[in-house]
Order: C-alpha cells, then sequence, then structure tokens
C-alpha cells in the first residue's frame, strides 16, 4: 500500500511527462478500440439490413457488386433488367413474393427507390422485422406519392403532405430535377438503423412518371410536355428495372430457381443468395481489417515504448530519490515493485482515458457516421473481445516496466549515493 | 526492329486466340450461360429444411476422373464407373452423421460422360449429382465433413459452398485441411 502511495506521489511529483505518457497511450488504446468496434459493428450493421430475401436478381455482373447497389445503394448497376423478365421470374410458381426495385434519381443526395407496395409488406431486415410507418400510410395508386425512410425526414424536416422535388441522377447538385412533377409525403417509415432510413420509396408508377416525357435523356420542351395530371391519366407502365428480391415457398427450392434465373435465355441475369454474397464481402474486406488492426496494435505498441521511455529516462534525475528510499529501509525488491507499481499505474489510466475519449468519440460521430454512411455506433459496454484486449495492454505493461525495475533493482543504492563527474 | 517486337506479341496471342477457337467443338447457344469450369475446384449446394436435406454437387470431370474425353479405354470405363459407385453413396462421400438418420430418397447423376454417347467432341465436361435426403433425427445433423470426399477425389482442392440452413445463408470454402461445416 506504501508502495502504491509512493509510486502516485513520484509520479506527481513528474506530472507533466507522465500526464503526456498517459495521454500517448490513451489515444492509442483509443483508435484501437475505434477500429475494432467499426470493424465489428459495420459487419453487424450489414448482415441486419435484409432478412428473409432468398434470392436477389439483377443484369448479370458480380455477386458483391449486385448486393452492393440493390441492398446497400453503394455504387451503380452496370445494367438494367427487363419489366418481361420480372414478371416471368415474379410468376414462377415457387416465387411467394417478388419486391421489384428501381433506382436512380435521387432527393438532395438520398436515392429515390422505386417499387411497390410489396415492398412494406415483405421487406424484413434485423431479425425478420417488418418495416413499419411511424407516420401516415404506405403509398398508394397515385404515382406522386412518397414515402420517406426516418433519416430523410428528420434531416429535411418533412411532414406529411410536404411537397418536394425530385432530381434526375444521383449526384449532391443535379443539374436537372423533375420540378413539373413534385410528389406529396404521405408516410413516414420508423427508424430501421438500415439504409432503408436514407430512402425515398415512390410507386414505380411514379419513377416511370418522371421520365415519361423525356426523349434522349433530356426532358421534353414546348408542346411535347406531359405533365402531372396527364400523367396520372396514363398507363405507366415501367419497362426496365434495376433489380428484385424474391421470396420462395421452400428454402429448397432456392438453388433450382438460381439456376433456372441463372440460365433464363430472355436476358443475362444473375440470381445471387445475399447471404452468401455477404459471406464473399467478408472475405475480401478481411486483408484490409486485418491491416487496419496491425497497425493499430502498432500505435499501442508505440504508446507503451513511449512509456518505457519516459520511465527510463527518469531513472537518472531520481537517482537521488532511489538512493533516499533505500536509505531509509527500502529493500531493491521495493524500489523495483514501485518502479513496475508506476508503468502499471500509468497504463491503468491511459487506458481508462482511452476508454473516455472512445466514448466521447461515439457520442460526437455517432450523428454524422450514421448520416454519411449509415454506420451506427452503439453506445454500448465493451465486449469481451475488448475487455480481452484492454486487459492484454496491461499484462504488456508489467514486463515494460520490468525493465527500469531491472536497472534501479541492480544499481539503487550504489549509484544514487556515489558522486558522479 | 523494335516495332517488329511489338508485333511479336500480337502475332503470337491471334495465333493463340485461333488455336483455342478451334478447339470448341461445342457451340453455345446464343445467350446461353456459360458455367465458370476450374479445374480442382468444385461447388457444392446445400439446403437443410425441417427433415429435408439436399445436396448438389457440381465438379469438372477431371477432379474426379483425371480426364475429361469420352472413356477411350478400358482403364478409363473402369475409372468412370468406379466414381459413378461413389457418387452414388451420399451418405458416406458428403460425411452425413449417421446418427441422423438420414436416407437417400432421389438421387441423379448429369454429365456428357453419363452419356451412352460419351463426351462427344466437348472439351471440357461437367459432372454434377444431385440428392434428395429424408433424416429421421435431423436435429443430429449439426454439420458434414467432406474429408472423405477429398479423400476420395484427391484433384478436388477446393469446393465452393452456399449454405442455407436454419441460422440463414452461408457462404463458405472448403478445402482438404478444412473441410468440415456446420449448419
Amino acid at each position: 500500500m506504501h508502495l502504491l502511495r509512493l509510486a502516485l506521489a513520484s509520479l506527481a511529483n513528474r506530472r507533466f511527462t507522465a500526464l503526456l505518457t498517459v495521454f500517448a497511450i490513451a489515444l492509442s488504446v483509443c483508435l484501437l478500440l475505434a477500429v475494432e468496434r467499426v470493424r465489428t459493428e459495420a459487419r453487424a450493421s450489414f448482415a441486419s439490413t435484409l432478412s428473409g430475401t432468398d434470392l436477389i436478381v439483377g443484369a448479370r455482373s458480380g455477386p458483391v457488386n449486385l448486393l452492393l447497389y440493390s441492398v446497400f445503394r453503394i455504387g451503380n448497376a452496370t445494367n438494367n433488367i427487363r419489366w418481361e423478365s420480372f414478371r416471368h421470374f415474379a410468376d414462377h410458381p415457387r416465387v411467394k413474393w417478388a419486391i421489384p426495385l428501381s433506382l436512380g434519381d435521387s432527393h438532395r443526395g438520398y436515392r429515390v427507390l422505386g417499387t411497390t407496395p410489396a415492398y412494406f409488406e415483405h421487406y424484413r431486415y434485423g431479425r425478420q422485422q417488418p418495416l413499419a410507418l411511424s407516420e401516415g400510410r404506405a403509398f398508394a395508386t397515385d404515382p406522386f406519392e412518397v414515402v420517406l425512410g426516418a433519416e430523410v425526414a428528420e434531416a429535411l424536416h418533412y411532414q406529411p403532405g410536404d411537397e418536394l422535388v425530385l432530381a434526375h441522377g444521383v449526384a449532391r447538385l443535379s443539374l436537372t430535377r423533375h420540378e413539373d412533377k413534385p410528389f406529396r409525403v404521405v408516410g413516414i417509415l420508423g427508424r430501421t438503423g438500415t439504409p432503408v432510413d436514407r430512402t425515398l420509396h415512390i410507386n414505380l408508377a411514379g419513377m416511370e412518371a418522371l421520365h415519361v416525357d423525356w426523349r434522349g435523356g433530356v426532358p421534353a420542351r414546348g408542346g411535347a410536355r406531359i405533365d402531372a395530371e396527364q400523367a396520372r391519366r396514363m398507363a405507366l407502365q415501367p419497362k426496365v428495372i434495376t433489380a428484385f428480391l424474391l421470396g420462395l415457398d421452400s428454402k429448397i427450392a432456392t438453388f433450382a430457381v438460381q439456376r433456372e434465373i441463372n440460365d433464363y435465355l430472355g436476358e443475362p441475369l444473375l440470381a445471387i443468395l445475399p447471404g452468401v454474397a455477404l459471406q464473399e464481402l467478408w472475405s475480401l474486406m478481411g486483408t484490409a481489417e486485418q491491416a487496419l488492426f496491425v497497425v493499430s496494435l502498432c500505435v499501442v505498441l508505440t504508446g507503451l515504448i513511449g512509456m518505457l521511455t519516459a520511465i527510463l529516462a527518469s531513472l537518472n534525475e531520481r537517482r537521488r530519490e532511489m538512493a533516499i528510499l533505500r536509505s531509509l529501509g527500502a529493500r531493491p525488491w521495493h524500489i523495483a515493485g514501485l518502479l513496475v507499481l508506476e508503468a502499471f499505474a500509468l497504463t491503468l489510466a491511459g487506458v481508462l482515458l482511452g476508454l473516455a475519449l472512445l466514448y466521447l468519440s461515439i457520442l460526437l460521430a455517432q450523428g454524422p457516421l450514421q448520416a454519411a454512411y449509415g454506420l451506427y455506433l452503439p453506445f454500448a459496454a465493451p465486449s469481451a473481445y475488448e475487455w480481452l484486449l484492454l486487459g492484454a495492454i496491461l499484462l504488456a505493461a508489467l514486463p515494460l516496466g520490468g525493465v527500469p525495475a531491472w536497472r534501479a533493482y541492480r544499481q539503487s543504492l550504489a549509484d544514487g549515493l556515489s558522486i558522479r563527474l | 526492329m523494335p516495332r517488329l517486337l511489338l508485333a511479336l506479341p500480337l502475332a503470337l496471342l491471334t495465333t493463340l486466340a485461333q488455336a483455342e477457337d478451334a478447339h470448341h467443338h461445342h457451340e453455345p447457344r446464343h445467350g446461353e450461360a456459360l458455367a465458370a469450369h476450374e479445374h480442382g475446384s468444385a461447388r457444392l449446394n446445400l439446403a437443410l429444411d425441417g427433415d429435408v436435406l439436399e445436396i448438389e454437387f457440381a465438379s469438372p470431370a477431371m477432379n474426379l476422373l483425371g480426364f475429361e474425353h469420352a472413356p477411350r479405354s478400358d482403364a478409363d470405363r473402369v475409372m468412370l464407373a468406379a466414381a459413378r459407385a461413389r457418387l452414388e453413396q451420399p451418405l458416406g462421400l458428403f460425411g452425413v452423421p449417421a446418427a441422423a438418420g438420414c436416407q437417400v430418397r432421389e438421387h441423379s447423376l448429369h454429365g456428357a460422360l453419363f452419356e451412352p454417347t460419351g463426351a462427344g467432341g466437348q472439351e471440357h465436361s461437367e459432372i454434377e449429382a444431385r440428392y434428395r435426403l429424408q433424416c429421421s433425427a435431423a436435429d443430429a445433423l449439426q454439420g458434414l465433413n467432406l474429408a472423405a470426399l477429398f479423400g476420395t477425389f484427391p484433384a478436388t482442392q477446393k469446393i465452393q459452398v452456399q449454405l442455407i440452413g436454419p441460422r440463414g445463408q452461408q457462404g463458405l470454402e472448403l478445402s482438404p485441411e478444412r473441410s468440415g461445416l456446420t449448419f
């Protein structure tokens, strides 16, 4: 106990160096934990975005690519697929439900998704949770109705009844806006923690109506224009969509339907199992994750070596301190224990401060991270693995503290009392 | 001279491409998807729903037989018959635990080499096997171990697995060193 008090008092005497050391360790600990947390949360949030869907179908490209653009709204489709292909497989005897997805327009940086009411009925996320409306209703037959994701409504302050204008393309600053056909907000979805929160949902007919008078990639001018009222009276049958989700009547049928879609002669299609594609994505990311982890481990090591340097350097100026302790009756192992305790105390303080820094940064970055990357970092207690990492860092402090302890043990008395020139 | 040097690999490439073309007697129908064919690698689809386990195994014939042409000699025919016999015993081949009490309800083997006319002029040949098992104690069916398959067909170096089980979909790659999977 006296030893601990002595160690702390000695540290207090050198508080500036000690504080810097603690801060270096804290920063490295915070970095290590942040990397670990972002990694696990990214995996969890990706895994919980889609559940209950047996197959995702899109134009033939790569499974990871299709998964990213259809579900996570990352990247773009290489090709669209024909409406007839969708109808062909939606009417397949083994298919229980089918959700068409049409992407390509945006509203102030948020993606617009054209779909059908089946989306609200059959889309599942997390543990088979259905989408719930927090306000209003799903879109109905009128093509110009929009249902907002929770975050879109919150960030842009929309209420049911508000009108908004969609933009063509997905650039944040779009040159072409669909000014002539405003949409009315009819519903707002509850928060899901998935990309659904950042999406505006409209009817496929609405998507078609937006572009019905477009010729050659630009809106028609003058007499060729079709206004919202005229569009409402037209039969708005979509010709192309981006992808579709399928639910089957039995899991056993999955592979047969997958093969049938991949061999479809109408056009080149690709059907993927979302769970399998996700695993492929992880194996791609695994190397990068490991590299990040190794880098942050090295930073922790640097912090600890910095501490070792600071203690070793201090030994010289503490020759008197050690000698006085020895002459007052402290045994050599007391001196050694003192230094090990000091290293441990510095690391413990560093770890605690690092945890505090981590939670402070989660608190500050939670909002922006979710808005920009859809990554939700929960304010949760450290996981078992994180405790393990912290414990390992504390343990590593002991042998590191042993180095100066050994030197002091060897030379504390003679060195401190003899006069060095 | 430098220009000539540049032209050399180009000329070589075109010759190679033509040679490659000449190899393909089998012309796929327009729009038909061509499955990947990689020697040493096989594909396995597994779906477990209730007490039914469905297994689909597709592999280049090279992995199973050591050749992909129509059987020419008696040795070839013996190899073919042996491979066929092994593929007709899925319980052992795929390491289905005996405790699960599984029985083969349906099975089928496909592949040009099994046709009476042989593989024709086709350069590459796939063998595909499908099974439907019914298990009386499906709870005991926690996973499979494909060590026997890797042992029987040592030319198989990896198996791409698509798996649907009670915990949802999984994708994994098995190898002789890592031959176990859990549903």
